[in-house]
């Protein structure tokens, strides 16, 4: 099935919507493919997938994958800018789910303590005593689906949904880099100190990003993540 | 070798930023104004990507320690060397010991003080730009201030200036056919419907027809515009994707947002629009309280557009080093 | 007449309420050591006045070859932008604008090329007057 979407003007939106994703440009030299289906891991491998296939492209300056979906930045503004749109669908069509073999990082965590700022709140709106929820996060095994927002910072999914919790309708004016932190049903590591509006549990020590290594970022699409109680102080 | 002598905070090092690791969540950076940055470095014939001061908070003082050639670009800042003017879009050659002093301009927004050489910053991650929230790049990831000395790169030969000066027509002069000027004075910035332009429904047709405000919550990062509240017909749930300067998002407020050269590298609001690649220098030069109207466009226009951006950066390298040398042959 | 004081007041103030009752556009007298010129516009300022004692006239010539411009082109709603006054006028080749500069301060005494006209190197371009 294909839809192409036409606007109030004579000029078609350049915009389709086929086989469970969507192709829309943001601007004259970038294109969202979003998919349309579950927020899940077999979604995310088929985008790891595309993005693989994609690299190879010569007009391709940027690919950015994100959760379930992936934006390309060309090299140059296309003449034929629905023909960009058809060969992300048909790269789409093709894309068989990978399993990207990353690498298992395990990070060392202070639970509770000055950081855990919203430990208490989380605790309220779970039902759950403090113990349980450091259980059940430690205990947890986490695959960074992408990275993005700020530097080195990885949106990481396998969260437990007993231990959900929805981002602050108004965001702390300086959280630490470093605070473990769950937004949702996502968790992650804050990487700049200022406002955030996830809420945090814990704190690492662990650098994320260094701008001067040859890979600034500590983790990558794929690879898993578990956190180890290094103390918990509650 | 310049030493900063004046500045207010927000003045950085920028060359045309860092693109290729907005995967890894690092923003591009890079000039506001990037038509201005490249038009200084063609005309001092620098390397197009040389890094060059951002000036956007004035007034902005620098001593020179050497001889050097410079140009002041994007803006007219009224500027003055030792107390005579110097006009913007003018290459001139300092003394050693010489000041340049800059006074807020009366249009625009950022003036680019381009040197010949470049400012010599190491680079990070393949960029000379400042990266304000990551706190690297630049002159030490921060905002300029009193005392600090910038190391130049080696000049180009092409960069020698003639003794009365050298100076371009500047751009909303020479492409006033390409930049269109409305009549009441908005700034009119071409845009391409994005992916959530139809969940708007009839706000659509007020986010393209009314005149939107900037707000002073505007900054490298993005800009916020003011004006008749727009929003989704349904609210909508949308998974982080990345993004990129130029993207127009609407928050639940329903003022959108415009993000900027800082732009983050990924968002969830919905977006109505993306304003052409071609079009950023005019947002970067656009002022706080200055009003601007969306313009549908098309990626054949953007491509007509950046041909004769190219072809001016292009006319001015070519044209400058031809004058250079014609005058050097008959003096 | 022969003993007028050119650069007293109440001449100036004659000589120019003359001319705009008669409708002229301006008037020029050069004579050995004195020269006066007086040019009635219609917007303020009325009167452009310079009068010098040690009158010397020096001709600019053309550095290159290239359009004459005696003022930057006007950007779009935008002011028109005062040239320095050390710069008499710019020659245009292609996008690029040459200042044409006096060595020492000094004023415009007379432009011998009409704004936009093509000249070759060499070519006279102003009489200006240096005190």
């Amino acid at each position: 099935m294909m839809n192409v979407l036409v606007g109030k003007t004579d000029t078609p939106l350049v915009m389709l919507d086929r086989n469970g994703a969507r192709v829309a440009p943001i601007g004259s030299k970038a294109f969202l493919l979003e998919t349309t289906g579950e927020f899940d891991l077999a979604a995310q491998r088929r985008i790891w997938a595309l993005s693989h296939t994609i690299a190879a492209w010569e007009d391709k300056a940027e690919i950015v994958p994100g959760m379930t979906n992936l934006l390309i930045v060309l090299r140059h503004t296309p003449e034929d800018p629905e023909a960009v749109v058809r060969r992300l669908l048909d790269a789409w069509d093709r894309a068989e789910p990978i399993d990207i073999v990353g690498r298992t990082i395990e990070i060392a965590v202070q639970y509770g303590g000055e950081h855990a700022t919203d430990l208490a709140a989380l605790c309220n709106y779970s039902g759950l005593s403090d113990r349980d929820v450091v259980r059940i996060h430690s205990e947890g095994i986490y695959r960074v689906f992408a990275l993005g927002s700020a530097p080195g910072f990885g949106y990481l999914h396998g969260l437990d949904q007993r231990i959900y919790m929805p981002r602050k309708t108004v965001p702390s004016l300086h959280m630490a880099r470093g605070c473990v932190t769950i937004g949702g049903m996502q968790t992650g590591i804050a990487v700049l100190t200022g406002p955030n509006g996830w809420n945090s549990i814990g704190f690492a020590e662990l650098q994320m990003f260094d701008p001067l290594s040859d890979t600034p970022a500590i983790m990558a699409p794929g690879d898993t993540v578990r956190f180890v109680a290094a103390s918990v102080d509650l | 070798m310049i030493e900063i002598t004046r500045t207010s905070p927000f003045n950085t090092v920028q060359d045309l930023g860092r693109p290729g690791f907005r995967h890894i969540g690092v923003t591009a950076s890079g000039a506001m104004d990037p038509f201005a940055l490249k038009l200084g470095n063609a005309l001092l014939g620098n390397d197009g990507g040389s890094a060059a001061i951002e000036v956007q908070t004035f007034p902005f003082q620098l001593r020179f320690s050497a001889s050097t050639a410079f140009v002041i670009t994007g803006v007219d800042c009224e500027a003055t060397l030792d107390g005579q003017t110097v006009l913007p879009w003018c290459a001139a050659t300092a003394d050693a010991g010489q000041v340049l002093d800059t006074a807020h301009p009366r249009h625009g927004a950022r003036a680019y003080v381009c040197l010949a050489g470049g400012v010599d910053v190491a680079a990070v991650m393949g960029s000379c730009s400042t990266s304000l929230r990551g706190g690297f790049g630049g002159n030490g990831g921060r905002f300029l201030a009193v005392g600090d000395r910038l190391a130049l790169g080696l000049a180009n030969r092409a960069g020698d200036i003639p003794p009365c000066g050298l100076a371009m027509v500047e751009p909303a002069v020479m492409l006033a056919d390409v930049f269109p000027v409305a009549p009441d004075g908005a700034l009119l910035v071409r845009a391409i419907p994005a992916g959530e332009h139809g969940l708007f429904g009839a706000d659509a047709e007020r986010f393209w027809n009314q005149t939107w405000k900037l707000s002073p919550q505007s900054d490298r990062t993005g800009y916020r515009l003011s004006g008749e509240p727009i929003r989704p017909v349904t609210p909508v749930e949308m998974r982080s994707h990345g993004i990129v300067p130029g993207v127009v998002q609407v928050p639940p407020a329903g003022q959108p947002i415009i993000q900027m050269a800082d732009a983050n590298t990924a968002g969830g609001y919905p977006k109505i629009a993306g304003v052409i690649e071609p079009d950023l220098w005019r947002l970067g030069q656009a002022r706080i309280g200055s009003t601007i109207r969306f313009v549908q466009s098309s990626h054949a226009e953007a491509v007509a557009i950046e041909k004769a951006m190219n072809g001016f950066v292009e006319d001015v390298r070519r044209t400058s080093g031809m004058v250079k040398r014609a005058l050097m042959a008959l003096a | 007449m022969s003993k007028m004081d050119l650069s007293a007041p109440a001449t100036i103030e004659t000589l120019t309420a003359a001319l705009e009752a008669a409708g002229v556009d301006g008037l020029e007298i050069t004579r050995p050591g004195q020269s006066l010129r007086i040019v009635i516009s219609g917007t303020a300022p009325a009167h452009t006045v310079s009068v010098s004692d040690t009158f010397q006239a020096k001709i600019v010539k053309a550095p290159m070859a290239g359009q004459f411009l005696c003022d930057l082109p006007a950007v779009p709603g935008c002011q028109t932008r005062k040239r320095p006054a050390d710069t008499l006028g710019f020659l245009r080749v292609g996008p690029m604008l040459l200042p044409v500069k006096t060595e020492t301060a000094a004023c415009v005494h007379r432009y011998l090329v009409d704004h936009e006209t093509i000249v070759g190197f060499g070519d006279p371009i102003a009489e200006i007057t240096s005190q």
